[in-house]
């Protein structure tokens, strides 16, 4: 395959140039394999039915994949998917999502990813950008302006993100240039690795880096000049007017601290897992809370297009522990998984392998997961023969792991492969102490508090997925943006907060949903939308007539078709399952005593699966895929 | 143990809230009797905000009633992250 040929053009509709329609109706194509560089084209029937982000991601993986192959195999498709709502004026938008096969699930993985990259991804033209194939050696794809071009990467392989983006973007002699890309952990193939963006922002979940290195693509680097246009500009400004109006009394919270700002709250409430799930709390918590930080390790704030909350952390620190600003900061999940799951109370430890992750491309939710297991495993004497063992509450320990699994050294190439599978090497009842879902590290957001996130976990097709998933502590509280959403659609609130009542499930039926469609339009899930601002904005994007219901409908398709997703390549209803710590109360703490039995999560899914129409054996029924209109998809 | 709980008082609750949830600090006493939710939103008023009930340091659902001689404290909540 040949490289920096320059670039291959393809011309735009006119009511894209003139700036009256959200979309070019052009997804781009590249076939690493054999150089081939082409665009699918789509009509407006198919963007008000898939919407993009991870409808448009499940809707190429059932029309293209061939079931049942292995995530690494070069036929996988690596989708990046701005959704309709990407790079239009409204507030939130400034995000996309990215999908495949997942290296670490073997189900669908589709992360979304805030920063810039997607925004500019569509004023390049391109509604989404679709990889198969693999390339003979690294490769990076330059978008630009309605172009695309495969340039050789090899000078690239083995840096650092921070660094990568140095280099493109000196190569491109442009400094606005956005960035996708993997670092050494998505080229070593671990199967949490992520794909970062902006170098700070991850697709994080679910393996994609690891899918992005079987390809030999280093990154994507993205520039455009077109707008991304409304068909109807008086009927978005209705949403647009609504949150610029109330987002700084609404979402306090995100501008005051980010999330960072509820390390504390979240563990005083038992949201928080410590010590692998073992502990009901950790001494020195307050110290890793955005309250404690703020003073002396977070200097500045960030944010993401289009966005005036800038709820991005920027840490910086010099000493023995350098903290290196352009990797950001730790949010919540990563404070929880690198500190508490860890029992690290340490905030420079954190930043240092919260940067850590940025700088080489890893999911910090599945690494310290992974860490905290093994851990686990290391303090129960199940684990020896190797040079190095991580321990709990040592801070050097963590940081020399995240080392040794971007380089495969040690045992470090066990914890590669994520803690379902370093279980199944370990034997010994380590299986005991995975806190998994579809082999995939839990988010900080406890299931023995949440039972219906629990619930969530358990069925989802991306594995243990905290975001597309209802939160059982703010349905139980009229004020918030979920029974607002719940109220919306007449429903009762709020909600009670232990169990999983019929009443929680049709709640949980609507906020996938929702979010679902969210993760499709792509907006971020921090915004307090209600679903008739979701109305408005989707119709002055695309000039349509879509009410509430089809708003629902769009989102439960997409549920559906993610479930038939699941099923063809092999999952069953067994399958719908937390792992065993899940169901295993701690002695102490504010959850103390609390947790899901087995066969109370099995019983529930079985009212889901009846509310969404599936079978006992979780199979959507022939009459919801054709009301759906995916029936196509089934076989 | 607060030293609220060792007092005689057996009919009221004591309520504590920091910010973010309201404005300043605020210790009253509540009558016990009353849903924990009916009696707080009386307090916390901020729009978009949502938060986990702690009673004695345990977690507990929001429509359960208030019980004589508690300590409540609220904790915010958010999502992702």
């Amino acid at each position: 395959m040949k490289t920096n040929q320059g670039l291959t053009q393809f011309e735009m509709k006119t009511e894209f140039l003139t700036g009256n329609s959200p979309y070019s109706g052009k997804v781009l194509r590249v076939n690493l394999s054999t150089g081939e560089i082409w665009v699918d084209e789509h009509d407006d029937d198919f963007y008000r039915k898939w919407i993009g982000g991870r409808g448009l991601i499940v809707y190429y993986l059932l029309k293209e994949t061939n079931p049942k192959i292995d995530p690494l195999n070069p036929d996988n498709l690596l989708i990046f998917a701005p959704g309709i709502l990407t790079g239009t004026v409204l507030p939130g938008t400034g995000r996309h999502a990215v999908g495949g096969k997942s290296p670490l699930t073997g189900a669908l993985a589709s992360g979304e990813a805030g920063g810039w990259w997607g925004a500019e991804c569509k004023q390049a033209g391109f509604d989404a950008v679709v990889i198969q194939g693999k390339a003979e050696k690294p490769v990076y794809l330059w978008i630009k302006d309605g172009g695309a071009e495969l340039r050789d990467a090899s000078h690239l392989w083995g840096l650092k993100t921070g660094d990568s983006q140095e280099e493109i973007r000196k190569e491109l002699d442009d400094e606005k240039i956005r960035i996708a890309q993997i670092g050494p952990a998505g080229e070593n193939l671990v199967r949490y690795a992520a794909v970062m963006h902006d170098v700070n922002r991850a697709a994080g979940r679910s393996g994609l880096g690891a899918l992005m290195g079987s390809k030999n693509l280093k990154a994507i680097a993205v520039r455009g000049k077109f707008k991304v246009g409304l068909a109807n500009k008086e009927m978005m400004k209705i949403t647009q007017k609504w949150i610029t109006s109330n987002y700084k009394d609404m979402m306090g919270w995100a501008i005051q601290y980010g999330t960072a700002g509820s390390v504390k709250g979240n563990h005083d409430s038992g949201t928080t897992a410590i010590r692998n799930y073992l502990d009901g709390s950790l001494e020195g918590i307050e110290k890793l809370d955005a309250t404690s930080t703020f003073t002396w390790l977070i200097k500045d704030r960030d944010t993401c297009n289009r966005c005036p909350v800038r709820c991005k952390l920027v840490a910086s620190h010099e000493g023995e522990i350098t903290i290196d600003p352009r990797y950001g900061g730790p949010e919540y999940e990563s404070t929880a998984g690198l500190g508490a799951l860890c029992q690290i109370n340490d905030p420079l430890v954190v930043a240092k392998a919260n940067e850590l992750c940025a700088a080489y491309g890893l999911d910090t939710i599945s690494t310290g997961g992974t860490v905290a297991f093994t851990m686990e495993c290391v303090e129960k004497g199940l684990v020896d023969g190797f040079e190095f063992v991580p321990k709990f509450g040592d801070g050097q320990s963590l940081l020399e792991s995240i080392e040794k699994i971007v380089h495969r050294e040690d045992i470090g190439d066990w914890m590669a492969e994520g803690s379902a599978r370093m279980a199944d090497r370990i034997g010994m009842g380590s299986d005991q102490f995975l806190a998994v879902a579809r082999k995939q590290e839990l988010p900080y957001h406890d299931p023995r508090l949440k039972n219906a996130i629990g619930m969530g976990y358990a069925v989802s097709a991306t594995g243990a997925d905290h975001m597309a998933n209802l939160n059982d502590t703010f349905a139980t509280w009229d004020g918030s943006d979920i029974c607002v959403r719940l109220r919306e659609l007449g429903m009762e609130t709020p909600l009670k907060l232990w169990g999983i009542s019929d009443h929680k499930i049709e709640a949980f039926f609507y906020e996938t949903a929702f979010k679902n469609f969210l993760d499709s339009a792509v907006i971020c899930h921090f915004y307090p939308y209600e679903f008739q601002h979701m109305v408005d904005a989707i119709n002055g994007a695309g000039g349509w007539d879509v009410n509430m219901s089809e708003i629902i409908e769009i989102g439960e398709r997409i549920i559906d078709a993610a479930r038939m997703y699941l099923l063809r390549e092999g999952f069953t209803a067994e399958d719908d399952m937390l792992s065993a710590r899940l169901f295993q109360p701690t002695q102490d703490g504010p959850i103390a005593g609390r947790a899901m039995t087995p066969e109370y999560l099995k019983e529930a899914l079985q009212r889901y699966y009846k509310r969404m129409g599936w079978s006992e054996q979780g199979v959507p029924q022939d009459e919801v895929l054709e009301r759906l209109g995916i029936e196509e998809m089934s076989s | 143990m607060s030293n609220f709980r060792n007092s005689k008082i057996t009919e009221s609750a004591h309520l504590i809230l920091d910010k973010p949830l309201v404005a300043q600090r605020m210790e009253v006493e509540v009558a016990a009797g009353q849903r924990y939710t009916d009696v707080l939103k009386r307090f916390i008023t901020k729009p978009g905000v949502a938060y986990v009930v702690l009673v004695d340091g345990v977690v507990v659902d929001q429509n359960e009633t208030i019980q004589p001689g508690v300590e409540i404290r609220c904790v915010p909540q958010i999502i992702g992250g």
